[in-house]
């Protein structure tokens, strides 16, 4: 039992930052009906420039809000001059994807140049405390980031449903022609849509770098790919979707990797990757999407 | 260029290259035998990318099947190399298959997804699979008992130890081992070129081409567009798996880095860059990644993901269709050009005579 | 009141030309209709005329040339333009697509005008809180009109309000049309190729064949043309 909720919360704190990085991908996503290949990397970046204001002396919650701010600017820009000029939501997605996977190998690659390879020491953001549940010694760290989880998700919710960035975020989403001939400034409305997506992987970049207590440039590539896995499974049009299927996706791999020694840890990635597949084959729209992207 | 043109250009191009290996040192044979492997991975691609119209992120996996079946097929099992290849491109067909049944039922860029997370599972599937695959360290092609490293072969010995001497030329040939790989690889390129071209150009290729630019116009003509692409990207890994047992014949040894995700988007840059419509193009997009990789000093190599990075980004904004996309440009405006200044004032104008390549540039059109 | 002048238009795509020199007028609430066949041009004029596409010759609202003027500029100035197949917001309720609709006026003002439209559309107020995809031709139809109603237009172009609508559920779509800009004097442009129901609305109106006007008049004269009678009204 006890081994069991250490498994729990230990699935959970990394399906936490799954899901961030999937709100990051679901943002994009509803903004332009595109996929950011390289959100995981652009998350990474920023968190080494977080880093750099730690490395100053910055507090590290200013130096994650600072990374937040420089991640949605690089995002609106990233929107702005590339992939406007490649037709935004209405160009080819396979020559958008290409460009987010030239940006990949920049990230990675640049990071290392500016920074150095070698992974950089970060402190844990909740501290290194623990507190029993269960029997189990469950870190602050895991509840912590699950505390700022759900902040970003209620924020998030109220920013879509609530705001009139939200609103003109949907609708230009649902009908660009539209919501432009409705007086809605849709190149401005998608740059902010890229900016939020990049902030918010901003935060997933130092929340993983938090939990690892180190900064490297290839902490968000399996991350990125867990993220796929938990927007594919809640739906890629749906917030609530990212987050469920982010801590799903946690929870298994931890509990599929910790219970079937065939799979050990050598193959994490597996039963994610099996989670899509049948996904993809019994409900391609995912938990909690709607049944248009399944065709988008 | 009229047919017969290209078609010589083509004859004497491939006798200078069939002639280099006796005048060139083994290094530069290998090295044209890298691009050769390169050349036929990126094409498999290419056939995903320019006539699917969808992107693969994993076929530097299915390039690591290849040579991990040829291995494991020749050195466990001693079966012969010719046999081994046909197998690893067999099984590579069905594993293609498998993965993109229900990826590929759904269009948009749910392959790029699937197959991303395939790229980095088989790096992981090698290691777990350890104790015949020899792990993170890999295993090498041993040549037979006697021939090569006794202290290795010992250390082994528990296996079922069958290996060939490697991939040796034949006494008859009077070759040399390098050049004679070279030859065999450039055969089987040449085999795989012509494959994809009669392919593209068949019935079902030119369904392809309608399924990239209409499915639901391809859907009313009849093409079943389901299964056209879950053939076309079996047949594609297949020919990355080709790509694979090359790798291994060239490299004596296989280990997992080597099939990383890196591999995937390094076989993306050529197919991209040479143009992933054309036939031409990811030989092209071959040579020039891996002598792109020759030509930065080794102090500078760290740079190079970072020039991948911009060439794709370049070539998307400047030139989709690629460096043969660039060509068929050029060509055709020199033509225009050229058939205008024959007969000044009747010349046809631009939108008389459009540039149409003969096979199609998915990435050109928006 | 608003005043519409269209002067030797000419637009197109790329290197094809579709309006080739099109000159109408509309002045105050008038009703105008543009009839045309598939393909004439009737879309091609709407876009051109809100600066959704580049032009050539004049647009001139109130005497001013807006020609090339982007529709947000055209919105501020009050023209109002509902595209063809609707342009629905189909993820976004009912009241959300009247939200958008408002987009570039104030809270306050969007709340009272939301209020307004749904009593005039009552089967809309039934489905507020419903998606816009989730309804039926005729009903998105008239949340496509109640959404550009939104902006209080002083001209509204309607972009073959009829299309995909059937016979009894355009005639719906038609006198809501007709009592709506009574009540509020907005001057409508709706292009049509169904001119039964849309002469009866018009109070004038023009034939456009292959881009460019070929007649024109009153509704009561166009009803009575004999060619047009065979061409439009299928008699
Ligand atoms: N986006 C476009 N690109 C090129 N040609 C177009 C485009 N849209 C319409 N056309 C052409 O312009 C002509 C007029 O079209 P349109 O204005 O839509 O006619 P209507 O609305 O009267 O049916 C048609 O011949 C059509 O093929
Ligand atoms: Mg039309």
């Amino acid at each position: 039992m006890q081994l069991f909720v250490q498994r729990v919360f230990d699935g959970l704190q990394a399906g936490v930052i799954y899901a961030i990085l999937a709100l990051a991908i679901v943002v994009i996503f509803r903004a332009s009906g595109l996929l950011n290949f390289a959100q995981g990397e652009l998350a990474m970046f920023t968190t080494f420039i977080a880093w750099t204001f730690l490395d100053a002396g910055v507090p590290w919650w200013a130096a994650t809000i600072l990374a937040a701010v420089v991640g949605f600017g690089i995002g609106a820009l990233l929107y702005r001059l590339l992939i406007v000029r490649l037709g935004g939501p209405a160009g080819n997605p396979l020559a958008i994807v290409i460009v987010t996977i030239g940006l990949f190998l920049i990230l990675n690659d640049g990071a290392g140049i500016i920074w150095g390879a070698n992974p950089a020491k970060v402190p844990r953001v909740f501290g290194d405390g623990r507190v029993e549940v269960l029997g189990a010694g469950i870190s602050v760290q895991v509840l912590g980031l699950l505390g700022v989880l759900a902040l970003l998700v209620i924020g998030f919710g109220l920013l879509f449903q609530r705001t009139k960035l939200g609103l003109a975020l949907r609708a230009v989403t649902s009908n660009q022609e539209s919501a432009g001939l409705a007086g809605v400034k849709v190149m401005t409305t998608l740059m902010i849509g890229w900016g939020l997506a990049s902030a918010i992987g901003a935060l997933a970049g130092t929340f993983t770098a938090s939990q690892n207590a180190s900064v490297d440039t290839n902490m968000m590539q399996v991350a990125l790919i867990y993220a796929f896995a938990a927007a594919t499974l809640g739906g890629f049009d749906s917030p609530l979707g990212a987050v469920v299927g982010g801590l799903i996706i946690g929870l298994v791999s931890e509990l599929v990797v910790g219970y079937v020694d065939v799979i050990g840890p050598d193959l994490r990635l597996l039963p994610g990757f099996v989670l899509v597949l049948v996904v993809l084959l019994v409900r391609p729209q995912g938990l909690f999407g709607s049944a248009q992207v399944a065709r988008a | 260029m009229s047919p017969r043109l290209r078609w010589a250009v083509f004859g004497v191009l491939l006798v200078v290259v069939a002639a280099l290996p006796q005048f060139v040192a083994d290094t530069f044979v290998n090295r044209m035998s890298e691009i050769l492997w390169v050349a036929v991975a990126a094409l498999g691609l290419a056939l995903v990318t320019g006539y699917n119209g969808q992107i693969s992120l994993g076929h530097g996996a299915f390039v690591g099947f290849g040579a991990y079946t040829t291995m494991i097929l020749t050195v466990d099992y001693g079966v012969p190399f010719a046999l081994a290849g046909l197998a690893a491109v067999v099984g590579a067909f069905v594993v293609g298959v498998a993965v993109g049944l229900p990826a590929l039922r759904i269009t948009g860029v749910y392959l790029a997804l699937v197959t991303l997370g395939l790229a980095v599972l088989f790096p992981q599937l090698v290691v777990r699979l350890g104790d015949i695959t020899g792990g993170t360290v890999g295993r090498q092609l041993l040549p037979r008992p006697g021939y090569g490293d006794a202290a290795l072969l010992e250390e082994l010995g528990q296996r079922r130890f069958l290996a060939q001497a490697g991939f040796r030329a034949p006494a008859w040939t009077g070759l040399a081992d390098d050049q004679w790989r070279f030859y065999v690889f450039g055969v089987l390129a040449l085999v795989a070129f012509l494959l994809v071209r009669n392919l593209t150009r068949s019935r079902v290729g030119r369904s392809l081409v309608a399924i990239r630019d209409n499915e639901t116009a391809a859907e009313v003509a009849g093409v079943r567009v389901d299964r056209a692409k879950v053939i076309t990207f079996g047949v594609s890994a297949g020919i990355a798996s080709l790509g694979g047992w090359m790798f291994a014949v060239l490299n004596n040894a296989v280990s997992p880095t080597s099939f990383t995700i890196t591999l995937s988007i390094t076989l993306l840059v050529a197919a991209v860059l040479g143009g992933a419509a054309s036939i031409v193009g990811p030989l092209v997009g071959a040579s020039i990644v891996v002598l792109l990789r020759e030509v930065i000093p080794a102090e500078q190599q760290r740079f190079s993901q970072v020039v991948f990075g911009v060439v794709l980004i370049l070539v998307m904004l400047v030139a989709p269709g690629g460096i043969v996309g660039l060509y068929r440009r050029g060509e055709a405006a020199l033509r225009r050009r050229w058939l205008a200044s024959r007969s000044p004032g009747t010349g046809p104008d631009d939108s008389t005579l459009d540039p149409t390549p003969d096979v199609p540039t998915p990435l050109q059109e928006a | 009141m608003i005043t519409l002048e269209v002067r030797d238009l000419v637009a197109g795509y790329g290197p094809v030309r579709v309006l080739e020199g099109v000159s109408l007028d509309l002045t105050g609430g008038e009703v105008v209709v543009v009839l045309g066949a598939n393909g004439a041009g009737k879309t091609t004029l709407l876009r051109a005329i809100s600066g959704m596409i580049p032009v050539q010759g004049a647009v001139r609202l109130d005497g001013v040339d807006v020609a090339g003027r982007r529709p947000e500029a055209l919105l501020r100035k009050g023209v109002a333009h509902v595209p063809q197949g609707r342009g629905t917001f189909n993820d976004l309720t009912v009241e959300e697509n009247l939200r958008v609709g408002g987009f570039t006026r104030t809270s306050a003002e969007v709340a009272e005008d939301t209020e307004r439209w749904l009593d005039l559309f009552p089967r809309l107020r039934e489905r507020r809180d419903q998606r816009a995809g989730s309804m039926s031709g005729g009903e998105q139809q008239m949340l496509a009109i109640a959404r550009a109603l939104m902006s209080r237009p002083s001209l509204l172009l309607l972009d073959e309000p009829s299309l995909g609508l059937a016979p009894l559920v355009t005639a719906d779509v038609f006198s809501s049309i007709h009592s709506v800009v009574g009540e509020l004097g907005t001057g409508v442009l709706v292009v049509e190729q169904n001119a039964n129901l849309a002469l009866g609305i018009a109070d004038r109106g023009y034939v456009l064949e292959t881009g460019s006007i070929v007649s024109s008049g009153t509704a009561a004269e166009l009803s009575a043309d004999d060619s047009i009678r065979r061409a439009y009204l299928g008699v």
